[in-house]
């Protein structure tokens, strides 16, 4: 059955550039790393048949437009458009460009009733899941206890091999599902599989992973110890070790230090808490004390500042996490601004919103934030009381095969004791290309501008360009201990308010490193280094070329 | 956490998200093993012209089929005398179904193999077409395979024009539907399925006319995988007369906008086959009513009668995949000869279309009533 008018609809249309687009799809899904059998054959035939087609459309439209010419003498003046010969080619351009235009209004609008009806449906599903979700966790433990074990036993072999054949298929639907981003619907299957084989511990291993990504991190756990008491392995009790450290309460004491190229050294010390809460919520508290100084400018004299924050993190469905959090920093300082220094001490709101979205561990990927922060790099900054109040939006999209496009917008407000406020803008993009198990390469390009320049410390230049080629990389060992690097090299070049122009480009490089470690079962080791070598300033620089080394070393508890 | 050249655009918290794998076991297929464990169910009534030829296809396929099932829902004529004379299961409902879905799935349930097919019982197939469909089967994920169709007499004016069209969208659009995952249909008149799976979507839902879409496109919404395979190639007779060919063109159109009201949510959520479907809707509705109207219009306000060789304009352009799939089988003037059946067929689809639009979506009036037309 063909819907409607084979041919002449904009479904032709659709289908030429289906076809035309195929050998693309067909690369994308080798660079994906398919295991189905190659299909280039087929890709290029189809692709060949809507050549074929394209052609024959044009040559239609030759031959047509010939005889309209050949036959414009004998129809009568005024007649029409077709009787104009010389039109013919308008036609030609604009019927090709309504039908264009008619089938991308018609893909657009699937696109927004997709949208529309997915945030209504997935509020109704939330609901459900819940009680369903509950429904099948208390069948699991009957069926696993009593009756899976006796109907396995009862199975003929070729039953047996025909269930192998079923489950993989269930398995292939659930990944098929993952991969679509319906993380829910995805953990039905899997939740179906483990109810029908409870020891199938390769099914409990898969339902751990999905519920953990879905935000459920008690019941991921859960499921992977099932997994390990049916199937042991170094690696997934490291991995039980480190969920755990995850999701249950954690007390994180943390200390560390930074020191850069002007001479600005600060010293940190804090203690972050996470205590989880009933369903996907967890309350976060901080708190950290800084002490700032500089050997040049300030010799003998330090300035300090307290922070305390209290926040709620909250993963309401799988794609979508929020996490808030508001409280002051108190600082004690000497202003410079009255020549001399006067002590004085004052409070300052901070905060931070910031809401995450993200399809699936390959989709589209948005993530929106606004924050308040004290700029506490330098005791000049604290001194000056500068505070930035900043929005930022960036968004991950997938291009094909396994290259994604990333662009981030940022417009902050800073505001210092003495001066008015400035504005800062910062756009960027990046093109990444994932590494599958290990992280991604990335080229990166991005502007700052401020509005004004400023002496109250920190850095502002009218603009700054930026080219980087990055790569993050990760990977973590049977036992647990995982590695993080994130580097980049690239050319940075600015303009300042007092030059007529942008100065040359000068290399600039950056490498970051995280290590956990688990030392016992509720206790790991945190550390990271952070070493930055270039001209832009995230906030503060003197020099033409500032340098920037930041370590810092904490235990996670999870009592 | 970092400090990057380029703030914020690289992650700087470990990302440490495992996506779920497991080695995919391969338990060992084979065709004639599969073959074996296949059930086909033959829905009949008043088949008894045809249903003999359409068993013995099914015999000399060149794999060994494990049950062939004719299910005589209510004949008046000697169908389940002439299917037992050929040797194969005849199942008589007590009382009619009243449909092809209620007969398929009044079978369904004696099935006892991993895999089901349906088949038209006027439908004959290629010696080799269950052995090609089958194939597919290999793949766990399949949940559904269905085959080339090619109308098995092109002698009036409907089944020629039925003839191009199936030339046309199963060379051209349904190949490249398969090649994205997502065949609009797998068509009713000759599909495997895999039978848990078709169990657990309750068989052949009788709540809308166009049973077959409505399973494909339920498949497709729980993950499952349905595959075309060109070279598995069916023949069934298609509707030789008006009487026949609005029978069946009312059900198809009706069905289609049956299944599109009753999956339309769903369908957002299965890639391509959303923008397949959306596209068709336009051709059915909108584009069907501007090419019923538009060109007579235009015709008669310019008074130049050349604005109807907008009828015929794209034949060339049809003809591309029509005789790439016409020559091979040695059919290339029988098609050439066939263009303008299609021209006529292709315009009453239209109509039919858009009647239905109006009719389920306007005013409200759903068409239920199965009514027999091949």
């Amino acid at each position: 059955m063909a819907a409607g008018i084979p041919g002449v609809g904009i479904g032709g249309l659709f289908y030429v550039l289906s076809a035309v687009a195929a050998p693309l799809r067909e690369l994308t899904r080798r660079a994906r790393g398919s295991t189905r059998d190659p299909l280039w054959a087929q890709a290029f035939r189809l692709c060949g048949m809507a050549v074929g087609i394209v052609i024959a459309m044009w040559l239609t439209g030759v031959v047509v437009g010939a005889l309209l010419q050949l036959t414009a003498g004998s129809v009568r003046p005024g007649a029409g458009p077709l009787g104009i010969g010389s039109a013919t080619s308008a036609w030609r351009i604009s019927a090709l460009a309504l039908s264009v235009g008619t089938l991308t209004m018609v893909l657009c609008a699937v696109q927004v009733a997709r949208l529309v009806v997915a945030s209504s449906r997935k509020r109704a599903a939330a609901r459900l899941e819940r009680s369903l979700v509950l429904a099948l966790l208390m069948a699991t433990g009957v069926s696993a206890t009593v009756t899976a074990p006796r109907s396995m036993r009862a199975q003929a072999p070729s039953r047996a091999v025909a269930a192998a054949t079923v489950r993989d298929g269930e398995f292939a639907r659930a990944r098929q599902l993952q991969r679509e981003g319906r993380t829910d619907a995805a953990i039905a299957v899997y939740e179906e599989l483990v109810r029908t084989d409870p020891r199938d511990a390769d099914a409990w291993q898969a339902l751990a992973e999905v519920r953990r990504r879905a935000g459920r991190p008690r019941e991921a756990i859960s499921a992977l110890e099932i997994a390990q008491g049916l199937n042991p392995t170094p690696r997934r009790g490291g991995q039980i070790d480190r969920w755990r450290h995850e999701s249950g309460a954690q007390f994180e004491p943390t200390g560390g230090m930074t020191r850069d190229s002007d001479r600005n050294t600060t010293q940190r010390g804090g203690l972050a808490i996470r205590l989880p809460l009933v369903g996907r919520a967890a309350v976060t508290a901080s708190a950290s004390a800084l002490r700032a100084t500089n050997s040049l400018e300030y010799t003998g004299q330090s300035v300090s500042a307290q922070t305390a924050t209290l926040g709620v993190l909250f993963r309401p469905r799988a794609a979508l996490s929020i996490e808030t959090s508001a409280g002051a920093s108190q600082v004690r300082a000497a202003s410079l601004s009255t020549g001399g220094t006067v002590a004085s001490t004052y409070n300052t709101p901070v905060g931070l919103a910031r809401m995450r979205w993200r399809s699936s561990a390959t989709g589209p990927s948005v993530d929106l934030r606004a924050t308040r922060v004290l700029i506490d790099a330098t005791p000049l900054l604290v001194a000056n009381r500068v505070v930035r109040t900043e929005g930022t939006a960036s968004a991950d999209v997938p291009l094909f095969a396994s290259l994604r496009a990333r662009a981030t917008g940022r417009r902050g407000y800073i505001n210092s004791a003495d001066e008015p406020e400035n504005t800062r803008t910062l756009l960027g993009a990046s093109l990444v290309r994932r590494l599958p198990g290990w992280g991604d390469i990335a080229l990166n390009a991005q502007r700052i501008r401020l509005a004004r320049p400023t002496t109250q410390g920190y850095f502002a230049p009218r603009e700054a360009q930026i080219a980087e080629l990055s790569s993050y990389l990760e990977r973590e060992s049977d036992s647990g201990i995982l590695l993080a690097i994130d580097a980049g090299v690239g050319m940075q070049r600015m303009q300042t308010f007092t030059a007529a122009a942008l100065s040359t480009w000068q290399p600039a490089a950056r490498l970051w490193t995280h290590l956990d470690v688990p030392l016992q079962r509720t206790i790991m080791l945190r550390a990271e280094v952070d070493v930055y070598d270039g001209g832009v300033a995230r906030e503060a620089a003197s020099a033409a070329h500032w340098r920037w080394i930041s370590a810092s070393l904490g235990v996670r508890l999870t009592p | 956490m970092a400090t990057s050249l380029v703030e914020e655009v690289t992650t700087t918290e470990p990302h440490r998200e495992g996506v779920a794998r497991r080695p995919v076991a391969a338990p060992s297929f084979s065709v004639e093993r599969a073959a074996a464990a296949l059930t086909v169910i033959v829905p009949a009534y008043n088949e008894a012209a045809s249903i003999a030829d359409t068993i013995r296809s099914l015999q000399a396929q060149t794999v060994r089929v494990g049950r062939i099932v004719v299910v005589d829902d209510g004949s008046t004529d000697d169908t389940a005398r002439i299917a037992r004379e050929c040797g194969v299961t005849v199942l008589s409902p007590p009382r009619g179904t009243g449909s092809k879905a209620g007969a398929q799935n009044f079978a369904l349930e004696r099935v006892r193999t991993e895999y089901t097919m349906a088949i038209d019982a006027d439908t004959t197939l290629a010696p080799d077409a269950i052995e090609r469909l089958l194939r597919v089967f290999r793949e766990p994920d399949v949940a559904a395979a269905c085959g080339f169709v090619i109308p098995r007499h092109v002698r009036s004016i409907w089944e020629r024009g039925r003839y191009i069209e199936y030339l046309f969208a199963f060379t051209f659009y349904k190949q490249v539907q398969d090649f994205y995952d997502k065949p609009l249909i797998a068509s009713g008149c000759f599909s495997a399925y895999r039978t848990n799976i078709l169990r657990r979507h309750g068989g052949w839902n009788t709540r809308t006319l166009a049973e077959d879409m409505d399973l494909t496109w339920s498949f497709y919404q729980s993950g499952h995988r349905v595959r075309f395979v060109p070279e598995a190639v069916c023949y069934p007779i298609e509707p030789h007369d008006w009487n026949f060919t609005s029978k069946q063109l009312k059900r198809w159109s009706h069905g289609f906008v049956q299944n599109v009201s009753l999956h339309w949510r769903g369908l957002l959520d299965v890639p391509y086959l959303r923008s397949a479907v959306a596209v068709s809707v336009w051709d059915a509705t909108l584009a069907a009513a501007i090419y019923l109207m538009l060109l007579p219009v235009i015709a008669l306000v310019t008074g130049d009668p050349r604005w109807l060789l907008g009828y015929v304009l794209d034949l060339p352009v049809l003809l591309v995949p029509v005789l790439i799939g016409a020559v091979p089988r040695g059919e290339g003037m029988r098609a050439i000869a066939s263009m303008p059946a299609f021209v006529v067929l292709r315009t009453v689809n239209a109509i039919f279309f858009l009647r239905a639009a109006i009719a389920e979506w306007v005013l409200r009036r759903p068409f239920r009533t199965y009514e027999k037309g091949h």
